[in-house]
């Protein structure tokens, strides 16, 4: 097989991932069948971005929301898991509202997407490997940002401890 | 337009929309933030398809900061969701509609 080949297949296995990890997310009954089921569509997504030339951001969306994010949903299902036994209602009455209104919404993406004429650039600066200028670029140019969202969640990390602390009586 | 580039811009569109499906649809908090999850996922393919289409680094590096915002969300979130579940015993969003504890 030649390397488009083998890319097609994978191009197909990433989208197959993808698609059906967010509709078994939306659709499952049972809340820690959803949460894998958003891990399946989470790691079609990082394949995605391996596609697309992003390494770096591929490790990243496996290590940040497969290895962080997704077993703090999941631990969190464990510690409320009269959720998890207990046969509830799944959806709420306005079902098919929010059917007709995703839809409205997902035809006027596409159709935008169609209609518009993306700008392009003639001077691309692609390299074969990206990750060092993505660290230039964290460290020269988006310094800024960069250190405004550790620090956000630094804050944000304390106020989750903070919050779901049990309060001791006689504190 | 490449084409991969084009296909993960329908992509991203299919996940924002189950994104927003999960959140106006399910009655569960916690299927709600995986909503969240999705359209912000579904934002980040998109800075990166750009990012692929344009030859620049700049999306990579927002949906790297973007991680990180998504990471503190979800951690703030899920305190409240606890703390709720151990002040009333249940996480029904239709029924939590008193702010004072």
């Amino acid at each position: 097989m030649s390397a488009d080949t083998i890319i097609i297949i994978y191009w197909w296995l990433f989208t197959i991932a993808v698609v059906l990890g967010a509709v078994g997310t939306v659709s499952l009954r049972s809340l820690y069948h959803a949460a894998l089921s958003l891990v399946v569509c989470l790691a079609g997504v990082a394949g995605y971005y391996v596609l697309l030339n992003a390494e770096f951001l591929a490790a990243a969306q496996i290590i940040i929301y497969i290895g962080a994010i997704m077993v703090l949903v999941i631990s969190a299902i464990l510690v409320s898991e009269n959720i998890m036994g207990r046969q509830i209602v799944m959806v709420n009455r306005l079902v098919w509202p929010a059917l007709v209104a995703s839809g409205a919404l997902f035809c006027i993406m596409v159709y935008a997407n169609m209609r518009t004429v993306y700008a392009f650039n003639p001077e691309g600066q692609w390299l074969e490997s990206n990750v060092r200028q993505i660290g230039w670029s964290l460290m020269a140019t988006y310094t800024l940002p960069f250190e405004v969202a550790s620090l956000l969640l630094f804050m944000a990390l304390m106020g989750a401890i903070i919050i779901s602390r049990r309060e001791k009586p006689g504190d | 337009m490449e084409p991969i580039v084009a296909y993960s811009l329908v992509l991203s569109a299919v996940l924002f929309t189950m994104g927003v499906l999960a959140v106006l649809a399910r009655r569960n908090p916690i299927i709600m933030f995986m909503g969240i999850e999705l359209m912000l996922n579904a934002a980040n393919l998109a800075f990166i398809a750009f990012s692929r289409h344009l030859d620049k680094l700049d999306g990579q590096v927002i949906a790297l900061i973007f991680m990180a915002v998504a990471a503190a969300e979800v951690a703030i979130g899920l305190a409240i969701i606890v703390s709720i579940y151990r002040y009333r015993r249940d996480v029904d969003v239709d029924a939590v509609n008193v702010l004072r504890g």
